[in-house]
Formats: C-alpha cells, sequence, structure tokens
C-alpha cells in the first residue's frame, strides 16, 4: 500500500480518490475506453488518410477505393517536392500566416481593451455592454461570436474564477481569443 | 455574461460628472474599440437599405430606386424559400438536438476515464479537427463520400447500401446527416471543454460520500456529475436555441451542389446565391439576409430571456 500511494502524484490524489473497483466498475471502465478510443479514432484517421495519399504514388492513388492506411504504391515526397516548387503557394501560405497574425493581434488588442472597460463599474457600461452586443447580434459572424462568449464565460463561472475582465473581453469574440482563453482557463 | 448578483452589487449613485471624472481613463480605453466597432461594423449596417431598393451597382445606394416591401414580398412568395425555410428549420433542430448533445455525453464519458494520460490524449486528439480549416473538411467529407470514398465502402459492406456518391443522395435525410456528422465531428471535443471545466469544478467531497455510501460509478455520474452540470448545460442549449438558426451553414456552401438543392438549400445559401452567383439580385439578397438575422435575433433575445429564467445568468 505504501509504495501505491508514493506513485500517486498529489494532482491525482486531489482528484480522484483511491478506490477498488468491482467487476461492474471494471466493465463499466473498459467500455468507456472503448468508446473514448473509437471517438479519438473518428477523429485521427480522415487525417492519418490524408497523411497517407499524400505520401502515396499519385496514379495508383487514383485508382485506389477506401481509406489508404499506408501509402498507396510506393511512399515518396513527390508531391511535397511538386508544391514547394510552386511559388504562389509558398506565397499564399506566407499571406495567411500575415493574416493570422495581424488579425489575432488586432483582434486580441481590442476585445482585451472592451473587456476591461466593461468589466468596470461606470455609469456607461450597460451602453458599452449593448454597443459591443448589437454589434455581435448584427453582424454575419454572430454565432461564433456569442458562442465563444458564452462558453468561455460560463467556463469562468463554472471554474468559480469570476474574473469578468477576462470573459467580457470576449464580447467581440474574436474566435482565437475565445480559444486561446478557453485553452488557457479551461483545459 | 453577466450574473445577477454582480448586476446587484452595483457602484453607488453617482453624478454623471462624477463618473466621468473618475472614470475617464475607462471610457479613453472604450474609445478604440468603439471606433473600430462603429466604423467598420455599425456603418456598413445601413447597406440593408438595398433590402428597400431596387438596386443596382451603378447606381450606389443613394441613387437606387426605393421599393419600399417589394423585394420580400419577391421573397417570401419565390419558389425557393419555402424550401430553404425549411431546410433552415429542420438542419438547426438537428444542430439543437443531436449536435448539442454529443459534446455532453463526449465530456461525460471522459470524466469517467480513470487514467490521466489516456484522457489527456483522447482530449487532445479530439480536439484536432477543431483545428482544421472548414473548407479542407468539407474536401475530405466530398472525398469520404466518393463512390469510392472510404466511408460509401464501409456502409457498402457492412449494411449492403447501394454504392453511391452520398453527397449527390437528394433523399430527405442523407444530407441533413452528413452535414450534422460533420459539424459533430468538427467541434465535438472542442465544445465539450466547457463541460469537462464544469465537471472538474464538481466537489470531490460529493463523490467521496457517495462512493462511501457505495454508490457505483454510473449512479455517481447520474446522482452527482449531471445535476451539478446541468446549469451549464441549459445555459448552453438555451443559447444554442438562439444561435443554431442563425449560423453555422457556411458548410453547406462548401458541400451542396445544383442538384440537391431541395435538401441542402438554406436561407443563408440562398442569401449567398443571390447576391454572388449568375445573376446577381442584391436587394432581393439583402431582404433574404435580413429576415435571417431578424429571426435569429428575436430567436436570440428570446433565448436570453429563457435563460435568465432558468439559470439565473445571460449574455445580455
Amino acid at each position: 500500500m505504501k509504495t501505491r500511494v508514493k506513485k500517486l502524484r498529489e494532482e491525482d490524489v486531489q482528484i480522484h480518490m483511491i478506490e477498488n473497483p468491482g467487476i461492474g466498475d471494471r466493465i463499466v471502465d473498459i467500455v468507456v475506453i472503448l468508446l473514448c478510443a473509437l471517438a479519438a479514432f473518428c477523429c485521427v484517421i480522415p487525417m492519418w488518410h490524408v497523411l497517407m495519399a499524400s505520401l502515396s504514388d499519385g496514379k495508383q492513388l487514383l485508382a485506389y477505393e477506401g481509406l489508404a492506411w499506408l501509402p498507396v504504391g510506393k511512399a515518396s515526397l513527390d508531391g511535397y517536392k511538386h508544391i514547394f516548387k510552386d511559388a504562389s503557394i509558398l506565397k499564399g501560405y506566407a499571406n495567411s500566416l500575415l493574416y493570422t497574425a495581424g488579425a489575432t493581434f488586432l483582434g486580441f488588442v481590442i476585445s482585451t481593451m472592451a473587456g476591461y472597460a466593461m468589466s468596470r463599474d461606470t455609469k456607461l457600461k450597460p451602453f458599452m455592454t449593448l454597443f459591443c452586443y448589437v454589434y455581435a447580434a448584427f453582424w454575419r459572424r454572430y454565432g461564433s461570436d456569442i458562442y465563444g462568449c458564452v462558453e468561455t464565460g460560463v467556463g469562468r463561472h463554472a471554474m468559480g474564477a469570476d474574473h469578468s475582465g477576462l470573459h467580457e473581453c470576449n464580447v467581440h469574440g474574436y474566435d482565437d481569443e475565445c480559444v486561446q482563453l478557453c485553452a488557457k482557463g479551461d483545459v | 455574461m453577466r450574473a445577477k448578483k454582480t448586476a446587484a452589487v452595483a457602484a453607488p449613485k453617482m453624478t454623471w460628472k462624477k463618473d466621468f471624472k473618475r472614470n475617464w481613463p475607462v471610457y479613453l480605453i472604450f474609445l478604440v474599440p468603439f471606433v473600430y466597432i462603429f466604423v467598420l461594423h455599425y456603418i456598413p449596417m445601413f447597406g440593408l437599405a438595398m433590402a428597400f431598393q431596387d438596386y443596382e451597382i451603378n447606381k450606389g445606394i443613394f441613387g437606387s430606386k426605393w421599393v419600399g416591401f417589394q423585394n420580400f414580398i419577391t421573397l417570401f412568395t419565390a419558389d425557393e424559400f419555402p424550401r430553404a425555410l425549411r431546410n433552415t428549420v429542420c438542419i438547426s433542430l438537428l444542430k439543437m438536438t443531436i449536435g448539442f448533445i454529443m459534446p455532453v455525453i463526449f465530456a461525460l464519458l471522459l470524466s469517467l476515464l480513470r487514467n490521466r494520460k489516456y484522457k489527456r490524449a483522447v482530449q487532445t486528439m479530439s480536439y484536432l479537427p477543431n483545428f482544421v480549416a472548414a473548407v479542407v473538411v468539407a474536401a475530405l467529407v466530398t472525398e469520404f463520400l466518393a463512390k469510392d470514398g472510404p466511408i460509401t465502402m464501409l456502409l457498402c459492406r457492412l449494411f449492403g447500401a447501394e454504392n453511391q456518391n452520398w453527397l449527390a443522395n437528394d433523399q430527405v435525410p442523407v444530407f441533413w446527416v452528413i452535414y450534422l456528422i460533420m459539424g459533430i465531428w468538427q467541434g465535438m471535443g472542442w465544445g465539450s471543454i466547457m463541460y469537462v471545466a464544469a465537471i472538474a469544478t464538481v466537489n470531490g467531497d460529493l463523490h467521496e460520500a457517495a462512493a462511501i455510501d457505495g454508490a457505483t460509478r454510473l449512479q455517481r455520474l447520474t446522482k452527482i456529475t449531471i445535476p451539478c452540470i446541468m446549469p451549464t448545460i441549459i445555459m448552453m442549449f438555451v443559447m444554442n436555441i438562439g444561435l443554431s438558426f442563425a449560423s453555422g451553414f457556411d458548410n453547406i456552401l462548401l458541400l451542396y451542389m445544383p442538384s440537391t438543392y431541395n435538401v441542402a438549400d438554406t436561407i443563408y445559401t440562398y442569401t449567398y446565391r443571390m447576391a454572388f452567383t449568375g445573376s446577381p439580385n442584391y436587394g432581393l439578397s439583402a431582404a433574404s439576409g435580413l429576415f435571417q438575422s431578424v429571426v435569429g435575433t428575436v430567436l436570440l433575445v428570446g433565448s436570453n430571456y429563457m435563460s435568465r429564467k432558468l439559470s439565473d445568468s445571460s449574455l445580455f
């Protein structure tokens, strides 16, 4: 028993109590593990397919049916050589990096500012909140915006750390920010 | 999101002058986002005037003829409209129910895992699809459901389904199910994050006490975990009602084709088609976009109200 306790890290002890599961529990465990494995498998396998297809021999791949578990035909990096020859692809990639970095930065700065302003108890607070929400509600990306906001907000609420500044700054819902905040706070 | 409690503990009464004297730095900070949102998002809203005009590009908003509600009459009497409305409603309902419940179930499954390393691995893998661009996902779906695609083959071998291009199938639930599953695949792991967070906050003492009293894990799941995260679930669900009608139809643009318009065409895609393809009719497109926005906003405000009543927390 002593060795077992030693093996557990502190965080494990805090979250999981030490149990001695019975047969029913074992069965539940196995079913849950299998279901989770299935879910993870479904999430990853299409990407695996793409990876393998990218390494495959193009002509044979066209004739191939079903899922590519392994490279079809002789594995080669020809496809990659081909795209890196094409300058426009590299250029496009550089552009998307630029857009992403720019949008993330701008979104971060602006939503943090708005979030801070709205987190304070000021007389204009209702106006500021309304201003941002109406925009979020009417504009084209409103769905993901508010959703992200609720997600982060509730997450934070649920975590018991009611840092209104943090969750309100997602009012604009720059998805990236929500994502980051979610990732930082809730995972 | 604000809980009612914080609203109740508002600052003591202050005159505008005092308030401004004290809070001017806050307002100064807000000025930047204010200008940004106003210029880039409020001013373009006047483009909605197009919905009431016979809009012509060379004349612009100020030169085009005003036609009142003519565009809306055309819209509601068009052949495509009832079809688009039906598809929008059905797809929204599917997203609202099945699409909503999957992340919850997934989070509950994760909470039952004992091995932390395994749990983390599963979680990480389930987040991956969220980072794949929608266009790429659509390309994957197209490939997997093509005539010799992996899923088609699987269905063919397992259930003896006809070997076909599933995306071209215009039977009623096929496209909806494809779209729903695509959405679930993309969002399940990511959507489960907040439920996982909510589950993590459930007091461990409750579990311990229940375990000592002899509750099995399944009992603890249904009697402790689920009731504890119920407020979160309700809140998310109510918000979903408002949002699912108004958003997330972008993927359809990537998946549908003229032969499946009768099951795949939604108000969103109809708006898009009217504005950007063939012979554009901007007035009609703006009218249809406005219609969706208004219905979406009504649902959103309504569901927000319900959320305030049910779970004591709301967006605004």
